[in-house]
């Protein structure tokens, strides 16, 4: 089969790309650890949430834990996010567990690689650092250093949709 | 059809360098975007897993 040589440049080049991509990815994947978060695993009684140890309302929020590492529940129902305020550290591992007593919502906030759906029966898990130099370019700073960036639903859910929303104050690690 | 003369045939040996300068041109360009979302801003937002 007679190839151009004008196509066989192109096929190289496209290879390269290709390939440049995907060691990209990789490398993220096994030198740093990153990998879309899935949240089609852990499953829980989305229709019991309240009364379930973990989702029951006194145990959202931030909880820091001896080892340094700070856990976030939240739970994400028509037409709200509970609790609507948290604050977190900057550059410190963060675990965000969400779950919903209804319909799909989607969590994301700007400036940080938090973006996931919240699917009813699951729980969804982010494991992440948020970057105090990015989300200063999203949110709004405070005389004391912290930043205060928005958390919203960015999964249609209804008609209170765009009432979805709420506070992150990330605070500098001192 | 006329058979192709002299220059046609030349032309049509000749590798088209002005479409290999810009499909090159492009495929650069659009790794440089890529790899300055995925690296300048995927990445630099923190990992995540």
């Amino acid at each position: 089969m007679h190839v151009h040589p004008l196509e066989k440049r192109y096929v190289l080049v496209v290879s390269g790309i290709v390939a440049t991509m995907l060691l990209l990815i990789l490398g993220s994947f096994v030198l740093l650890n990153i990998y879309p978060p899935s949240n089609a695993g852990e499953t829980i009684d989305s229709t019991r949430l309240h009364l379930t140890e973990e989702f029951a309302e006194h145990n959202l929020g931030v909880q820091n834990h001896p080892d340094g590492s700070v856990v976030v529940r939240m739970v994400m129902g028509k037409f709200h996010v509970t609790p609507d305020e948290i604050v977190v550290p900057a550059d410190t591992p963060l675990v965000f567990r969400i779950a919903t007593p209804d319909v799909v919502h989607g969590l994301n906030v700007p400036g940080t690689n938090i973006n996931t759906m919240v699917v009813p029966g699951y729980v969804a898990q982010v494991r992440t650092q948020i970057q105090m130099r990015e989300v200063r370019r999203h949110g709004q700073v405070n005389p004391d250093g912290s930043v205060v960036v928005p958390l919203f639903c960015n999964e249609y859910c209804g008609y209170g949709h765009q009432s979805m929303w709420g506070r992150i104050v990330v605070r500098p690690v001192t | 059809m006329d058979e192709p003369t002299g220059e046609q045939r030349r032309a049509l040996a000749e590798v088209p360098r002005g479409t290999w300068a810009l499909t090159a041109t492009v495929a650069l360009l659009m790794l440089v975007a890529w790899l300055a979302l995925y690296v300048g801003k995927f990445l630099a937002q923190g990992p995540v897993n």
